[in-house]
């Protein structure tokens, strides 16, 4: 007998590429703000987009999954294998919010709250890493305040723009609320 | 609950969070200040002696292709490496976001012989990737010391390194056990390919020149800068020192290193 799977191939096919967008737009684009977190204005989006799109439990950790597996063996960052940890953290978050809010990621509120959450949770591990790895506490606590901020800041701006983005798609009729296409 | 508490709700838990990282934050900022009134507690003390000389003979340094250790471009001369953990980083980045410093050194020799060239290798946090000050055009920095004593015998415990993109050099411990058959402490340098990992790191006189140059001098007591212009994070530092004599039983290297706020 033949046991369905949780996700249906689509969502898999869908999730994974979403995963392997926060890595390509991760590694592509940088901003040279010299701002802590201003990545995450742009990373967050894939994330809420795809958990917007397949709303299901555990679409943005599948995401961030993918994207920490690819940024861990592939990318170009510091923290290289222990960068799992940080992006899977990030699609945990988004997961949660999502739940809590019954999926309306097309709503701006819910999208700052999730972008800004996945994005401060993102730092919180970040410096969890760094204070395992033997780096100086002092160093990297001072300014642990601002670095929230500005975390929350590019977070939930990322946020706005995918609960726009989510929002465009479900009135152009590209995709329905609660409607994605299963593979049978 | 209604959706419009729902997002006010998760928008009061953003606030605490912002709040207690604000909180934590000024504790240890105020605890910092407190240590730092007090005496120097990032204070950070090496000794190196003529043993500690473990790489070499060799005319070049570790790099992805091989530097030179003398002023100049070419790898020449015979010379004697060894490394110390400084036991502080220095932090880049955006000065108005972050506590951006620079490493002291200073460091007192006694009977040194022949030269001795200073140089910096830094590894990333996380990863083997390693920097070090560049040898040749723009952004050149370096520091040379030269003594009068007579030189020693060939150290035989020192063998050279092996040319390639990974290093594993010995570090000079001074908890370092007295038997000669027991390990080392070591670490690995990895540099991932020609041209990088050259202008991050860089040795100064005058922290305000963070870019640094070449300093030659006969004083056997005096003290630089290690500057970091990168934005990533520097796990460890380290510093080479290379003499190109032999040198004596009575040789003796004694560095005191600690972190440096900018002023700026």
């Amino acid at each position: 007998m033949k046991q369905s799977s949780y996700f249906s191939l689509y969502e898999i096919a869908l999730l994974s590429l979403f995963g392997a967008l926060v890595f390509v737009v991760r590694m592509a684009i940088k901003i040279p703000l010299h701002i802590p977190g201003n990545s995450g204005v742009l990373w967050v989006l894939p994330v809420i987009i795809g958990t917007a799109l397949v709303r299901k439990p555990g679409a943005g950790t599948y995401i961030g999954i993918v994207s920490g597996l690819l940024a861990s063996f592939f990318g170009l960052e510091a923290l290289h294998v222990f960068d799992i940890f940080k992006y899977t953290a990030l699609g945990v978050t988004i997961d949660l919010v999502s739940m809590a809010f019954g999926y309306r990621l097309d709503h701006p509120a819910v999208g700052f709250v999730a972008g800004a959450a996945g994005n401060m949770v993102k730092m919180v591990v970040n410096y969890a890493v760094h204070l395992f790895l033997g780096v100086q506490g002092t160093f990297i606590l001072i300014g642990i305040g601002v670095s929230s901020v500005t975390h929350l800041v590019f977070g939930g701006l990322g946020g706005i723009l995918a609960a726009l983005i989510v929002g465009r798609l479900y009135r152009a009729g590209v995709v329905h609320q609660g409607d994605v296409p299963d593979e049978s | 609950m209604e959706f419009g508490r729902r997002v006010i709700l998760a928008v009061g838990v953003l606030v605490v969070v912002i709040a207690v990282s604000f909180l934590i934050d000024t504790v240890v900022w105020e605890a910092y200040l407190q240590n730092s009134a007090s005496s120097d507690p990032l204070l950070h003390t090496a000794t190196v002696d003529y043993q500690d000389f473990r790489h070499g003979p060799q005319s070049w340094r570790p790099y992805a292709t091989p530097l030179a250790i003398g002023p100049g471009n070419l790898p020449s001369g015979n010379w004697y490496l060894a490394f110390v953990e400084l036991g502080a980083v220095p932090v880049g980045g955006n000065p108005a976001l972050s506590r951006t410093g620079s490493v002291q050194v200073d460091y007192r020799f006694t009977d040194l012989a022949g030269t001795a060239s200073f140089c910096v290798y830094g590894l990333r946090a996380g990863d083997g990737r390693a920097w070090t000050n560049r040898q040749s055009g723009y952004g050149t920095c370096g520091y040379y010391v030269s003594g009068t004593a007579a030189p020693g015998d060939p150290p035989r415990w020192a063998s050279p390194l092996q040319e390639g993109d990974r290093y594993v050099v010995e570090i000079a411990d001074p908890l370092r056990p007295v038997d000669d058959d027991l390990p080392r402490d070591t670490r690995t340098f990895w540099f991932e390919r020609v041209g990088s990992g050259l202008d991050g790191l860089h040795i100064t006189t005058d922290p305000a020149d963070r870019r640094g140059r070449v300093a030659e001098t006969d004083d056997l007591e005096g003290s630089f800068y290690v500057t970091y212009s990168g934005g990533n994070v520097v796990g460890s530092l380290f510093l080479m020192v290379a003499v190109d004599q032999p040198q004596p039983e009575g040789f003796e290297l004694r560095l005191e290193s600690r972190f440096v706020e900018d002023h700026r």
